[in-house]
């Protein structure tokens, strides 16, 4: 019995040893993308934001905002550092497309390391020359 | 009635035990004093050759069999305990470090492409003629419903879309997105979403006015298709029928 005890014993220490680390791993590594559904938008059909920095310090941004029952669609993009406490914008971008789709996307943009950083992305939507619907993402904050 | 009392039964069984005993004495006294009276006559008995070369095969053997089950039991021990030391520092070792993780994954791989693999392929036109020449994106479509054309297209860094028109108006779109942070907010009502699966990925089915959405994750990557003509089945056949560039 005694024997039978410490062979389990030891099995599940080892256990502990092997799952501790595979969550730990699957968190930091990679972040699952989220997917929000909400009734929430008028015109808007779907928004999604992608933000990411590689080793190098280049900064890719990808915006695509598609809606209904309009004839215009515009995205614009902001990059946050964050300095002394206040996030404080150090990049833009804008596209305005004539259609019910639009995209954007930048990865020309480099940062600096040991630094902060987060996307802000604005949706609109235009009917008839009038502003119908807006919606703003923030990003999660990317540490370089 | 006095011999049936427990006294006299315990003492007739006592008087038993020592009779017994008795006899079993003297009877081994007996043996010992034949023995000795024979013991030189037995000595100048002659046991066959045979026999003797037969009993000290038989010893012999039977010494051997001992050692080996002896060696045996303790070798099965010893190399299970080894075994179960192995396993664990090997599950510990991948766990938790990168490179050694990589290399026994690199490992099992290459033993597994020394195989030969035959696989049955479904007999499909050319799927990729319908993407421009140059086309690095991530993923395409290999199935295109019936009368729909690519009309615009676009790739950047693992993210990317494909739009197809089919001449009466209708649209359908195919975006991938992924990235450290990627978010995707979709408008639904409640009662009309459902939840598929995409080969092995749980997917979300929208349907709003005209709209149907359908929305899933793979490989980290955000997956959408969204269509104006086109039906719930048909929408899914897409889904299923997306490959990744190799």
């Amino acid at each position: 019995m005694k024997k039978t005890r410490r062979i389990i014993a030891l099995f599940l220490v080892l256990m502990a040893f092997t799952l501790a680390p595979m969550k730990a791993e699957a968190q930091v590594l990679m972040p699952d993308p989220e997917i929000i559904i909400q009734p929430m938008y008028t015109n808007i059909n779907n928004f999604i934001s992608s933000f990411d920095i590689d080793d190098d310090g280049r900064v890719y941004i990808y915006i695509i905002v598609s809606a209904r029952n309009c004839d215009k669609v515009r995205i614009t993009a902001y990059v946050d550092k964050y300095i002394d406490g206040v996030w404080t914008q150090i990049g833009v971008w804008s596209r305005l497309e004539e259609d019910t789709f639009c995209s954007l996307s930048a990865s020309q943009f480099f940062v600096s390391s040991d630094e902060q950083y987060r996307l802000r992305s604005y949706a609109y939507v235009y009917s008839g020359g009038k502003l119908v619907e807006s919606d703003m993402m923030t990003s999660r904050i990317i540490s370089t | 009635m006095k011999h049936n009392s427990l006294m006299d039964q315990n003492h007739s069984l006592e008087l038993e035990k020592n009779f017994l005993k008795h006899i079993g004495y003297e009877h081994g006294n007996l043996l010992c004093d034949e023995l000795d009276q024979k013991e030189a006559e037995w000595r100048d008995l002659k046991t066959p050759e045979s026999l003797d070369r037969w009993f000290y095969q038989f010893h012999k053997k039977y010494k051997r069999r001992i050692q080996r089950r002896k060696f045996t039991s303790s070798f099965i021990k010893k190399a299970a305990i080894i075994l179960l030391a192995f396993l664990g520092i090997q599950a510990m070792l991948i766990t938790t470090v990168e490179a050694y993780r990589f290399r026994f994954f690199d490992t099992i791989i290459n033993f597994t492409s020394k195989f030969t693999q035959i696989d049955f392929v479904e007999n499909e036109p050319d799927d990729m003629v319908n993407l421009p020449k140059d086309w690095a994106g991530k993923y395409y479509l290999s199935y295109i419903p019936e009368g729909y054309q690519l009309v615009n297209s676009e790739f950047e860094h693992g993210n990317g879309y494909l739009k197809y028109e089919n001449g009466l108006g209708e649209v359908f779109r195919f975006f991938w997105i992924s990235g450290e942070s990627t978010t995707l907010r979709t408008d639904s009502d409640d009662k009309d979403m459902k939840k598929v699966m995409i080969h092995d990925e749980e997917a979300f089915l929208l349907k709003k006015d005209k709209m149907i959405n359908l929305h899933w994750i793979l490989n980290q990557d955000i997956l959408t298709l969204e269509a104006t003509g086109l039906r719930n089945n048909e929408i899914i056949k897409v889904a299923e029928k997306i490959k990744q560039l190799k």
